[in-house]
């Protein structure tokens, strides 16, 4: 009988993005004008065939329950695959104890019912892609309790900010995890993705609780890395840690770039997501559009350079906009010039004639905001 | 199951006219519009009309139409107390027969009628481009008493007689019936939708069946029968937008009417969606060299070259340099490097690398 594997997404210390994540997380937050950042890594287990998803939610629960819905959408057999949203409900008041070791003790009986052979855990802010199905088979033949797949990165100055770094032994071991603090700008750094027996993983919450009612999963593997071997797996291709407002400016405008994009969007791996049922876009006469990604259901009537723009956007005559990400569902009024800024879901650009950030700090403004 | 009114689509048709475009897929599965399949709009209008129980008659081709409908999950027709049931010809212990006309599409289909306990049976065509409420022209049909419905709708007098012409009263009362006369006395024409009152439609499709000579045929024979035997039949005036997408031409105009601001249809309109299955396609991209203008484009195509007053379907492909005018791209075409388009229909995953210059009244189907 095939092997069973259970996906875990860890939503758990997830970094933010400031005021755009006041009322969501970074899972459930636009990405690209289509998607969420959590359908990359729920993709990224159904095109590994991997049947049964749990969600590791540590808040925002409305905000991640309205993108995954049943979760239907990243499940091949919905008879013999499971998806479930796991949440802490004792503890999340109580920041300190609101763990994803706690949340997978109190959502233990998910963990039971699905009684997978293997789990992968992986994080919604870390975008890559990457099929598990092989790593699932290196990771069984290397007979290792747990694989970790790290990155090496040039930038860790600027990126990956409190990501773990990896010593490597010339054998492939994690010798060691150091925060990243950006003292220097080369080096490994691990993605959160994990790939365990189910064992492995109740030994780990029972000595992370055993140990602290504040450790997360990472607080334990970090304690355990020097008794237990923990196989790195590097990971090729796209990978970026979106970690701060400015990092989502600027790593979605980055994948503008095909040459950027076509390392993240790979041939027969198709991207899922909520579908919204909007007509196209459509483009008006006295449209200019150049390098930019536009989502069905805008209008555009004036001018996008280098943008993003989500769903059923309004952009009006004489509007220019450039370099920014415009949310679904925005009204961009007459003549307004917008640049370098991040105007969230449903917000009105009425009144003003600039909206100009700079892409080190772009200008945001908040959801349903008319300004 | 009670449902006061249910849905029988006639999706069967082979669309010869449609050339090369139908020859592997039922008119009804035919792309439309940048990201739907013609199928999209009677089902969305059978979903937004708050009906839950729809069949819809398949033949002709039938592999890629009935995968695409699959449960109707699409269009919401899959959940509790719904039904959404495929329905083509098939063995019966008296035999098997192909559907052969309209009629008898829904003859073959009585005993799945007889099931849903229906008061009223609303008959669509499946290839039709327009958005109604059925619940409205039920609600004409209640209170007029009427036993058939039919909707129609004005057209020019000098097109009327391509059409099936209603000569209705004052009241709406149906006269008399014109089969694509040379002389219309009327500018009504029958959008080939109708309500039913079930059990009088039941006893007219097997007295029809029984009948020696007929075509089987709801506008040759059904309708004229029961008008001529004194039932009352109702013409129920639409005035929204409605289009037949049977030809070549009328598919690339009615794709081009979507272009209009003024156009009727109404298809960005939010309070009446017109559902469709998701592609899962990535975003589209408009590339540094692309200029777009009075155009539609679908999520996932890669726009790279000129699109003017056209329409793009999703993971179409526009080379830099392409010149794409006056023309509806279907799914994953890929038109070339400097290719100019003009006036055409690009079939689903044809690759142009040659200059397709159509004209107004000459609009070239260009489908691999």
């Amino acid at each position: 009988m095939a092997i069973k594997v259970l996906g875990l997404v860890d939503c758990f210390n997830n970094p933010n993005f400031g005021p755009m994540t006041r009322h969501r997380a970074i899972a459930s937050t636009s990405f690209l004008g289509r998607y969420a950042f959590i359908d990359f890594v729920l993709s990224n287990f159904l095109n590994s065939k991997i049947p049964s998803i749990g969600v590791l939610c540590q808040h925002h629960i409305r905000s991640l329950s309205r993108h995954v819905g049943s979760g239907r959408t990243w499940i091949t057999n919905t008879k013999i695959g499971d998806f479930h949203v796991l949440y802490d409900e004792p503890n999340i008041a109580n920041s300190s104890y609101n763990t994803d070791v706690a949340d997978l003790i109190e959502n233990r009986w998910f963990l039971k019912q699905v009684n997978p052979d293997y789990v992968v855990i992986s994080s919604p802010h870390v975008v890559f892609q990457e099929d598990f199905s092989q790593l699932l088979a290196d990771h069984i033949a290397s007979k290792s309790r747990i694989s970790l797949l790290y990155a090496h990165v040039t930038g860790l100055k600027s990126s990956f900010i409190n990501a773990r770094k990896v010593y490597i032994s010339d054998r492939g071991k994690v010798t060691k995890f150091e925060i990243n603090r950006g003292e220097t700008d080369e080096g490994d750094v691990s993605l959160g993705t994990m790939i365990m027996d189910y064992p492995m993983l109740e030994n780990l919450i029972e000595y992370a609780s055993g140990t602290s009612s504040f450790f997360s999963l990472a607080d334990a593997l970090n304690y355990v890395s020097p008794s237990v071997l923990i196989r790195a797996v590097k990971h090729n291709g796209y990978v970026r840690s979106f970690d701060s407002l400015k990092h989502y400016l600027k790593y979605s405008l980055e994948l503008l770039d095909e040459s950027v994009y076509n390392t993240l969007f790979k041939e027969n791996w198709p991207i899922y997501t909520k579908t919204y049922d909007t007509p196209p876009t459509l483009y008006k006469p006295g449209a200019l559009v150049k390098n930019s990604t536009i989502a069905n259901g805008s209008i555009i009537e004036g001018t996008v350079i280098n943008s993003i723009v989500g769903r059923d956007v309004k952009v009006h005559k004489g509007v220019v906009i450039k370099n920014s990400v415009i949310g679904s569902g925005a009204v961009i009024d007459v003549n307004t010039h917008i640049e370098n800024a991040i105007v969230d879901k449903e917000a009105q650009v009425l009144h003003v004639s600039e909206v100009i950030g700079t892409l080190d700090d772009p200008l945001y403004i908040a959801r349903g905001d008319i300004v | 199951m009670k449902e006061e009114m249910v849905a029988m689509i006639l999706a069967g048709g082979r669309g010869t006219r449609l050339k090369s475009l139908t020859s592997k897929i039922a008119k009804p599965a035919v792309f439309f519009g940048g990201k739907y399949r013609i199928i999209d709009f009677v089902l969305s209008n059978v979903a937004n009309s708050g009906i839950n129980c729809v069949g819809v008659a398949t033949q002709y081709e039938s592999t890629v139409l009935n995968n695409y409908i699959g449960t109707g999950a699409s269009w919401g027709l899959n959940g509790t107390g719904a039904l959404t049931s495929i329905l083509p010809p098939r063995e019966t212990p008296d035999g098997a027969s192909w559907y052969l006309g309209t009629a008898d599409a829904i003859y073959q289909n009585i005993d799945w009628l007889d099931k849903t306990h229906c008061e009223y049976v609303v008959i669509l065509s499946g290839d039709h481009i327009y958005k109604m409420d059925y619940s409205d022209m039920l609600k004409f049909h209640k209170k007029n008493g009427a036993d058939v419905t039919i909707a129609c709708i004005d057209v020019p007098l000098e097109e009327a007689s391509r059409f099936g012409i209603i000569v209705a009263d004052k009241e709406h009362k149906i006269q008399e019936f014109q089969e694509k006369p040379k002389n219309p006395k009327s500018t009504l024409a029958s959008m080939g939708i109708y309500i039913f009152t079930y059990k009088l439609l039941r006893d007219a499709l097997i007295k029809d069946h029984n009948a020696e000579k007929t075509d089987h045929d709801f506008g040759k024979n059904i309708l004229p029968y029961l008008l001529n035997n004194g039932r009352s039949l109702y013409a129920y005036p639409f005035t929204g937008y409605w289009k037949d997408v049977g030809t070549i031409k009328s598919l690339w105009e009615s794709n081009m009417d979507l272009l209009d601001s003024d156009c009727l249809l109404h298809l960005f309109s939010k309070d009446f969606k017109i559902y469709s299955a998701d592609t899962c396609s990535r975003p589209q991209y408009i590339s540094p060299s692309a200029e777009v203008k009075d155009s539609i484009i679908n999520q996932g195509a890669v726009v790279k070259g000129k699109v003017i007053h056209s329409i793009v379907s999703n993971e179409a492909v526009i080379e830099p340099g392409a010149e794409i005018v006056n023309s509806f791209i279907m799914p994953g075409a890929v038109i070339k490097k400097d290719v100019k388009v003009n006036y055409a229909i690009v079939g689903s995953k044809t690759v142009v690398s040659n200059d397709k210059i159509g004209k107004d009244e000459d609009i070239i189907l260009v489908n691999d």
